[in-house]
């Protein structure tokens, strides 16, 4: 029980957001141990975006708990559980536009350490710059360092948008459709680097592309109308027929 | 690298020579121009840095002129105190006003400031056993006194080079600022604020700052202004001296520090002498500033300069 | 002659008046809600519309002896302008908020001078176009100002008449609410915009036609009446129209009676108070939603 209890990284109980009448997310009770890629996947408008955005403190929950890591997160501010160690890459692509990729990187990376002078010249963080480098590669954009956000592609900003989610060195990793609107190509490379990733760290993925779940997810939750109406790993869920109704229901 | 240390080296030389070459008038201006150049970096901290539009400056500037003012008239203090005086009660206005206008921004951000200014404005109008109301208050300039040494702000070369020591300390001061890693974050919120808060940045945090550290330089221009014409009245307050900033900032460019003291140094002139032969010229102040944002959004200057570096 | 108030009288005055500046100042200040809440626009000229009423009320009596020939030019020249300055310089930096203030900053300016080189720098008065007082509940008051009261509080109704109950009102607030769906729904946002600006801009141009007997005009005389529907939209939440109404009642009412006891300028301190208090307590408006 105990040593169960110590590898959860991130717990949701009874958590419930509403806006207005309509109920988006409805007594959802999540336990995820560390480690895993968990995907979530369900029609659209089931929640999927507002669970996230409740996890990382955008929303506050109209009812319900949170947990990271056994500490209690729910109702603080977004800077509060980035630091703890949740990073967020948006279903919409989130970056600094008018800023070079290094310098969107920077940022992130710069979060994580305490500099004893704070008027030091920013270019005098050798120990940052080498870490923002190696993001970069890892990532793929080595080669675009010094451009400026708003003139990459959309499939370099998504890149960079993960990258920067990933300059904070999160714990958890949650990523809103990162495959949305790729060409086939950059999809490869992003599921293959999401692949890579999840050997490292946990990660809770949101996508509509089914192959890609069934490949990388650990487990897959189902969520319809703000409900989980059903977890397991990609071979249960495939077999499920409530899962099969709910998507063949919405497919048409 | 190189060329910007002769640029630097040749910008100083050209500003040192000019104190004792100027003729009355123009030393006048210049020493006008240094002043208010603190005041447009101040500006661009928030505004061009952290992209808080503020219509409502003009209350640090007159709380610093009166901070200034008021204990040397009453209770005869030396330069070096009185100015601290000033500085530290602008600051605490500072964090006052800020903690209510920043924690909304955007339109409610612009509301509150110009609510705070024109409350201020006629608050310093009534309340004339304080401030002297529309007529203002006169006073005596203190020695500046080091040690031993004194120097008079009567004489206008000293107080040339006074204000101009004020603008390199606070040009090297900010400039410090928008290098240092606190920079680099106040233009990431500017840039995106909710991406800021997501990697971790107490956005609130950041954004307060840089509102009080734009109220601290305004003051200081403030004060420095008031004790440049040894007075300060109601007008300290008025609501077109917020809109200076603006104006300067919307010529010479955002986000550049120096974009808008070149601001400064084209419109105070034009102002100066458009305001001598037609009283009407904030009119075009007007319509300058509608051409501006609609045909050159980036400001007058730094659309020049795109063309210059394109062509 | 005049016999001493009682402080029962004073306190009867106040409400008097409190009410009549509320109504005046509601119909400034929904415009200026209005505007704001369908296209998110600060519009630093506002006041310089109620300013432009009350110079044209003015006109009214100096050129033809007609008061209510004033006001009526009055509300439609400032229609004709507002639609003017929504198509020609609003529409260029329409989603720009930083720049849209700009704009009607410059805006205020050329309208301000415009009116200090015609009409000129000192203050005027415009005589009261009724020019009788009810005596009632032992007091004396111009019977032009509870005209004032009546004649805002139609156009309110008929405000809410039209919102509420015509197609155009329906789309001015549908567009409020959310412009994609609207413009999906076949409404013309554009128009809907111009309709609004220009509507707004005449609200705040009989607000101060109407004032003009009662207040001194003068060609900055829109900037107090700025500071003052900008506390009451905050106070009422931005973009509310409920929240504006009821907000221009507690402000008003509430500076006419501390103005028993105190200046005109303690009592808008303590409304800027007050203001700083609804921003700790609830920060979008005591009646936001
Ligand atoms: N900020 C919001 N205000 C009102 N309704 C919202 C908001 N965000 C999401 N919703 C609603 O909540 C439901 C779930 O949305 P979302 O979480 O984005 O779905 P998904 O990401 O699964 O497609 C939808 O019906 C959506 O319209
Ligand atoms: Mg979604």
């Amino acid at each position: 029980m105990k040593d169960s209890e110590k590898s959860i990284i991130i717990e949701t109980h009874e958590l419930t957001k509403s806006f207005g009448g309509l109920v988006a997310l409805n007594n959802v009770n999540l336990r995820i141990p560390k480690g895993e890629l968990r995907a979530i996947i369900g029609p659209n408008g089931a929640g999927k975006s507002t669970l996230l955005n409740t996890i990382t403190g955008r929303l506050t929950p109209t009812s319900g708990e949170i947990y990271f890591l056994g500490e209690k997160i729910t109702g603080l501010p977004p800077h509060e559980i980035a630091r703890r160690g949740i990073a967020l890459s948006l279903q919409i692509v989130q970056v600094f536009p008018n800023l070079s990729v290094f310098d969107n990187i920077w940022l992130g990376v710069k979060m994580r350490f305490k500099t004893r002078n704070p008027f030091i010249h920013w270019r005098q963080l050798k120990v940052i710059e080498e870490k923002v480098i190696e993001i970069c590669k890892k990532i793929g954009l080595e080669n675009k360092i010094d451009e400026i956000a708003s003139n990459l592609s959309h499939g370099d900003q998504r890149l960079l948008d993960i990258a920067i989610a990933l300059s904070t060195n999160p714990k958890l990793l949650l990523l809103d459709e990162p495959l949305a609107g790729l060409s086939v190509k950059e999809r490869r490379h992003v599921s293959n680097l999401i692949k890579e990733l999840s050997q490292e760290k946990t990660i809770i993925l949101i996508e509509h592309d089914i192959d890609a779940v069934m490949r990388l997810a650990d487990r897959i939750t189902v969520l319809d109308r703000g409900r989980v109406i059903a977890e397991g790993t990609p071979r249960e869920i495939s077999e499920d027929r409530q899962v099969q109704e709910v998507y063949i229901g919405s497919r048409e | 690298m190189k060329n910007r240390l002769i640029l630097y080296v040749l910008v100083l030389v050209i500003l040192f020579s000019l104190g004792f070459t100027l003729p009355t008038d123009m030393r006048s201006l210049s020493i006008d121009i240094f002043i208010f150049a603190i005041y447009a970096m101040a500006y661009d901290i928030l505004y061009g840095y952290t992209g808080q539009f503020s219509y409502g400056q003009a209350v640090f500037f007159g709380v610093a002129a009166y901070g200034l003012l008021l204990p040397v008239l009453h209770t005869n203090t030396n330069l070096w105190v009185s100015l601290t005086i000033a500085l530290v009660i602008t600051v605490v206005f500072g964090i006052v006003l800020g903690f209510l206008a920043v924690r909304l921004g955007g339109a409610y951000f612009v509301i509150i400031t110009i609510i705070f200014n024109l409350t201020f404005y006629l608050i310093a109008l009534d309340w004339i056993w304080l401030t002297g109301g529309d007529d203002g208050l006169t006073f005596r300039a203190p020695k500046i006194e080091f040690g031993v040494f004194s120097l008079s702000l009567y004489d206008p070369v000293v107080t040339y080079y006074f204000m101009l020591s004020f603008l390199l300390a606070s040009y090297l001061i900010l400039k410090r600022l928008i290098s240092s890693p606190i920079g680099k974050v106040l233009i990431a919120i500017r840039e995106n604020e909710e991406r800021a808060q997501l990697i971790g940045y107490n956005v609130f945090r950041y954004k307060l700052l840089a509102y009080v550290v734009s109220a601290l330089f305004t003051g200081l221009s403030g004060a420095l202004y008031s004790l440049r014409t040894r007075y300060a009245s109601a007008d300290y307050f008025n609501i077109a001296l917020s809109v200076q900033p603006i104006i300067w900032t919307l010529v010479g460019g955002a986000g550049t520090l120096t974009g808008p003291i070149v601001g400064v140094i084209l419109i105070n002139p034009l102002i100066y002498y458009i305001g001598v032969w037609w009283k009407h010229y904030l009119s075009i102040i007007g319509a300058l500033m509608i051409f501006v944002v609609i045909y050159s959004p980036k400001g007058i200057v730094g659309n020049l300069i795109n063309k210059i570096e394109k062509s | 002659m005049p016999i001493e108030p009682t402080i029962v009288n004073k306190i009867i005055l106040a409400i008097l008046n409190g009410v009549v500046w509320a109504l005046i100042i509601a119909l400034v200040a929904l415009g200026l809600t209005l505007i704001f809440g369908l296209m998110d626009i600060v519009n630093i000229a506002h006041g310089d519309f109620y300013m432009l009423g009350a110079v044209l009320a003015w006109y009214g009596v100096a050129l033809f002896n007609n008061f209510w020939l004033g006001a009526v030019m009055a509300m439609i020249f400032t229609a004709i302008l507002g639609a003017v300055v929504e198509r020609s310089i609003i529409r260029p930096v329409e989603g720009l908020p930083a720049f849209t203030v700009v704009v009607t900053i410059g805006l205020s300016y050329i309208i301000q001078q415009s009116v200090l080189a015609t009409f000129g720098g000192s203050p005027q008065t415009v005589p009261e176009p009724i020019r009788l007082t009810i005596e009632f509940l032992g007091i004396r008051y111009p019977a032009y100002r509870l005209f004032v009261a009546g004649v805002s509080g139609l156009a309110l109704i008929a405000l809410g008449v039209f919102l509420f109950k015509t197609p155009y009102g329906l789309w001015i607030r549908a567009s409020m609410q959310d412009k994609e769906i609207a413009s999906a729904m076949g409404i013309n946002v554009s128009n809907v915009y111009i309709m609004t600006f220009s509507l707004g801009a005449m609200l705040s141009a009989l607000g101060g036609a109407l004032a003009a007997p009662i207040t001194q005009v003068f060609y900055l005389m829109g900037l107090d009446v700025l500071a003052i529907s900008f506390i009451i939209v905050i106070i009422g939440g931005l973009g509310s129209l409920k929240g504006t109404l009821i907000a221009a009642f507690i402000i008003s009412l509430l500076e006419n009676f501390i103005t028993l006891v105190a200046t005109p300028t303690e009592a808008r301190v303590i409304s800027l108070l007050i203001m700083g208090a609804v921003l700790l307590i609830r920060p979008k408006g005591l009646f936001s939603t």
